[in-house]
């Protein structure tokens, strides 16, 4: 199983450990609200439930999920653990 | 450098328990400026093992930890003294375990800590020295070390490196030490130094391309910075901590961006807009 990840939130943005990687992750506003939709839904659901256009989604949840920061299974996109600071 | 090689050792400052030591071998005319430079820096850290450098006479530097060859470095024939000091500071913030590190200039205003962070050539070392020269006292213009649980900065009293242009975009300091000099480049240790630790009121992003007042920088922002600096968050078996005790840090810190490419006006401007 792995470790969870750092997470923090500082002046109302969420700021993360990628530990693979040896960096930190500033999320913008669009890449938060998607980060925090994934709970199992899928790319589709995750823009209408923001009401966001595809493509935008479609790469926050790309860069996401090269930080680590959300796992896809099946198509449904999960957020990876994560221990607050 | 010539032949005659010698054996130094330099008993560093202790501040709290410990002490760490550098041990030079090599000619006495690059360890006796290296010394001099070296010990005026306080680690409050103890049990921090011992730093060996190697000189050679043909001008090939290397430094070992734990009998462990940790770098080496061909000194150029002019400014070699930086790329030793360098290495030197490189290993001691590298062993650190209880404080943060960040590659920044620091100084004490008003019995507070102001921490300058900044790319190179962002002015770090011109801002220092103007606002030492406004009454200011000297923490460092390298490295600023953090107890992220006490909220404190320690002083790390390296002497300034300055260099010709830093020189005039200075001006005149209030009174230093020619501590020593490597070919246009003196390290002059200014009189008016804090000796203990002091809390932390800021941490300021120097921007070298503007001339901007300080304005107030999320402070997410400013730990996306401070890990892209020579910073704590270099060392893989320390990322959790860092990111953890920086977290720490700037939660109970101001943080600021501002211009500094005329660091007379921005040392006015950091003044008047803390």
């Amino acid at each position: 199983m792995n470790e969870p990840m750092l997470a923090a939130t500082l002046d109302g943005r969420v700021i993360v450990l990628d530990t693979k990687n040896a960096r930190v992750v500033l999320m913008d506003a669009r890449s938060e609200r998607v980060w925090r939709s994934c709970q199992g839904l899928t790319e589709k659901e995750i823009a209408t439930h923001l009401g966001e256009a595809a493509l935008p989604v479609q790469s926050a949840l790309r860069d996401l999920a090269a930080a680590g920061l959300v796992t896809r299974e099946h198509d449904r996109w999960t957020q990876a653990d994560v221990a607050w600071v | 450098m010539s032949p005659g090689s010698s054996i130094e050792t330099v008993e560093l400052n202790v501040v709290q328990a410990g002490a760490w030591r550098v041990h030079l071998h090599g000619p006495a005319q690059v360890t006796r400026p290296l010394k001099a430079i070296l010990s005026s820096i306080a680690i409050p850290e103890g049990n921090l093992p011992a730093l060996e450098v190697f000189i050679s006479d043909r001008g090939t530097a290397y430094g070992m930890v734990d009998g462990t060859n940790v770098w080496t470095v061909t000194l150029p024939k002019r400014r070699w003294l930086s790329p030793l000091v360098g290495y030197a500071v490189g290993t001691a913030v590298s062993l650190l375990r209880e404080l943060l590190f960040v590659h920044a200039g620091a100084v004490v205003i008003n019995g507070r800590g102001y921490v300058l962070v900044g790319p190179p050539g962002a002015g770090k070392t011109s801002m220092v020295g103007v606002l030492l020269r406004r009454g200011a006292s000297y923490l460092s213009d390298e490295v600023a070390l953090f107890d992220a649980k006490a909220g404190m900065v320690h002083p790390f009293a390296l002497p300034m490196a300055v260099k010709p242009w830093t020189a005039r975009a200075i001006g005149p300091l209030p009174p230093t030490q020619l501590v020593a000099s490597d070919s246009d480049i003196q390290y002059l240790q200014p009189g008016l130094r804090a000796h203990g630790p002091v809390p932390l009121d800021s941490l300021v992003l120097l921007d070298p391309a503007h001339a901007s007042e300080p304005t107030e920088l999320p402070r997410a922002e400013m730990l996306l910075a401070l890990s892209e600096q020579p910073s704590s968050f270099r060392y893989r078996d320390r990322l959790e901590a860092a990111f953890s005790d920086f977290v720490r840090v700037l939660r109970h810190t101001r943080s600021f961006r501002m211009g500094s490419s005329n660091p007379a006006n921005a040392a006015h401007m950091l003044e008047r807009g803390l």
